[in-house]
């Protein structure tokens, strides 16, 4: 995206690639459902779709894409907190994340329309795909929030969410100040959703990070997750892998 | 009584004419629990070899690998639902079937019970193991029951994926890769050999035919679809410059019949009703899964059976 | 839980197929699962799901009854090749 600061680029393909990796591991497991692993799937071959999309924008060819994923030190990701942090095991949590980090990255493709796209209709196409996923994430909301049990599940992952769904907005460097529209934007639509599904939403912004993800201060959750990734291809470098 | 009789009479006729029967048909219960063992004996491979495929994803080499490793992930999982729903329409359910097979009463092919210990063996074995499939689907979606019939067709459309994609990436490691990669794929070979050899199941040429083959669930023999393998596989590998981990192994001239060195049936028996110490640990790790969502499963509306 | 039923038409042109069920809580997620179970690797202009308690089908038993073999002859389109051939409005 011609103008687009490389900063935000690599700060959103990191974020993309961290929970699309973090979904399609749920892949192989039978989940909720069979028909939920399955769904689960597609979406996950989305946000790590955008990641290959977002890093091939900011690297020559593949090989340096796949130096960028595999030999970065964790504290050179750019991923938020809110990416960052993953609970597998609890399906109220992945719903929220989900919702809150999908309704943020909307924003986020809306806001880089402005930009030139390197082909028509990238951040379009991430946009929409986007879309889908609230739309699928806002119907398990809407499904918990009718039981008294998946209620509570909500209003506790909503509580360990929140606060680090901020970190998402904190600017790289060299991002307009338009940027800090999306925050408000994002922080309107949730109080929608939640607010619809009774969740309570606490009063005013939390303080910023200082130990943002998007300079490299990350929950360890992160280090643990690109460890188990890399690993293997680390181990063996300069071997043929395409 | 006497107009059941004539029905499954006819229904029998039926089946030995070639007919086909469809989900809403009547039928004898003797044949819906023949479909259901078959089926729902697959439908149970597919999920646990899911997990075991699954562990792979995290480790995938590449970002582009992880892609298309998740896409067939996600074909093995749906091959896995699209078979559950067969037995579902027959009255079986899923989680009927996971809880009996978390309880240790339901056996699972031995192949899908072995770890896969590196990158390359799993391609080497994705590669065998998918031509397996390929052969053994094609014969039985020639079976007499539709639902089946249709579900293996759309198996085998995304199996075949998965077969060009082993096959790209034997080639690739074969043909492009280090000494070391070359080498992994030689060792892939000699572990999965005997175990893809198998994967059809002991000889039935000389037993009497087995309910599945009476009402023509199953139409093949097992050594039938083996030598059809033997037929894709041995010229594929040995094109790519690999020994088959097996001296004897040789076509007869005159009776094009592949002869090998039979793989260890007692072993094959006992993985398939045991399991392996690895295949114990999958096993938890699908309890694990299935408890920890229950709840998410009974949301909202009442309890009741399902159409 | 409900089953549902899922019909997809690949192309504008073409009419909607049965091409298999899924179990799903809501017809929301239904209709999501269905994209993904059935559409992922193909393509579809349209797909749709309808909860299979909603469906109203006929018997197997009754098959017979949709043939055009009992005095309805003149619905079968050999009936007029046949009549010019032969000169009776018979047939059988």
């Amino acid at each position: 995206m011609a103008g687009c600061p490389e900063s935000l680029m690599l700060a959103w393909a990191d974020d993309e690639y961290v929970v699309g990796q973090q979904l399609i591991t749920l892949t192989g497991m039978y989940g909720p459902d069979l028909e939920e692993a399955i769904a689960i799937g597609s979406i996950g071959q989305d946000h790590l779709g955008h990641a290959l999309h977002l890093y091939r924008l900011v690297c020559p060819d593949e090989l340096t894409v796949n130096r960028l994923i595999y030999e970065r030190e964790t504290t050179a990701y750019r991923s938020c907190h809110l990416c960052d942090i993953w609970r597998p095991d609890d399906w109220a949590f992945i719903v929220v994340r989900q919702l809150l980090y999908d309704l943020a990255d909307y924003e986020r493709a809306c806001w880089a329309g402005r930009f030139d796209d390197p082909w028509p209709g990238l951040t379009g196409m991430m946009a929409r795909e986007t879309r889908l996923h609230i739309e699928h994430w806002s119907e398990w909301c809407r499904l918990l929030a009718q039981d008294n049990y998946g209620h509570a599940r909500l209003v506790e992952a909503f509580n360990i969410t929140w606060p680090l769904a901020f970190d998402f907005f904190v600017a790289p460097e060299q991002v307009p100040d338009s940027w800090s529209a999306c925050q408000d934007a994002w922080v309107e639509v949730v109080q929608a959703i939640f607010g619809a599904a009774g969740v309570p939403i606490p009063e005013g912004t939390p303080t910023a990070h200082i130990a943002s993800g998007r300079s490299g201060r990350h929950l360890p959750e992160l280090a643990h997750l690109l460890s188990e990734a890399h690993a293997y291809h680390l181990s063996r470098p300069a071997w043929q892998w395409e | 009584m006497r107009e059941q009789a004539d029905r499954y009479a006819a229904f029998t006729q039926h089946i030995a004419e070639g007919g086909k029967v469809d989900a809403t048909d009547w039928m004898p219960d003797e044949y819906r629990q023949v479909v259901l063992k078959t089926v729902s004996f697959q439908a149970l491979a597919e999920v646990v070899g899911t997990v075991v495929f699954a562990e792979w994803l995290p480790q995938a080499p590449t970002i582009m690998s992880k892609l298309i490793l998740a896409a067939k992930i996600q074909d093995e999982i749906g091959h896995g639902h699209i078979l559950m729903r067969v037995c579902e329409d027959l009255g079986l359910s899923r989680e009927t079937i996971i809880e009996e097979y978390l309880a240790g009463h339901r056996k699972v092919l031995a192949f899908f019970q072995y770890h896969i210990e590196d990158w390359h063996h799993f391609a080497i074995n994705c590669l065998m193991g998918t031509c397996a499939a390929l052969i053994q689907f094609q014969s039985l979606s020639r079976g007499s029951y539709l639902p089946y019939n249709r579900a293996l067709r759309k198996i085998m459309k995304e199996e075949s994926f998965h077969y060009h994609r082993a096959l790209d990436l034997v080639r690739t490691y074969v043909e492009r890769g280090t000494d070391e990669q070359r080498q992994m794929i030689q060792e892939g070979l000699n572990l999965w050999w005997y175990r893809n050899l198998s994967y059809f199941g002991p000889s039935d040429r000389s037993r009497p035919q087995s309910p599945s083959m009476l009402w023509r669930i199953k139409v093949d023999l097992n050594d039938e679809l083996r030598q059809q393998w033997l037929d894709r596989i041995v010229p594929l590998l040995t094109g790519f410059g690999l020994t088959i981990p097996d001296a004897q192994l040789r076509r007869d001239s005159e009776t094009g019949i592949w002869l090998y060195t039979e793989p260890d049936w007692n072993e094959f028996r006992q993985v398939t009703v045991e399991g392996t110490p690895y295949s114990i640990t999958v096993k938890q790790r699908v309890e694990q899964e299935f408890h920890k969502h229950e709840w998410v499963r009974k949301l909202g509306q009442p309890v009741g059976a399902v159409a | 839980m409900e089953v549902y039923e899922v019909f997809v038409q690949r192309r504008k042109d073409e009419a909607a197929m049965h091409v298999g069920s899924i179990r799903s809580l809501t017809a929301y997620l239904a209709l999501h699962a269905a994209k993904e179970v059935f559409t992922r690797r193909d393509q579809c202009y349209r797909l749709l799901v309808v909860p299979r308690t909603a469906i109203l089908a006929t018997a197997d038993e009754d098959a017979d009854l949709f043939s055009l073999a009992y005095s309805k002859e003149y619905r079968r389109p050999e009936y007029f090749i046949h009549k010019r051939l032969t000169g009776s409005s018979r047939m059988g």
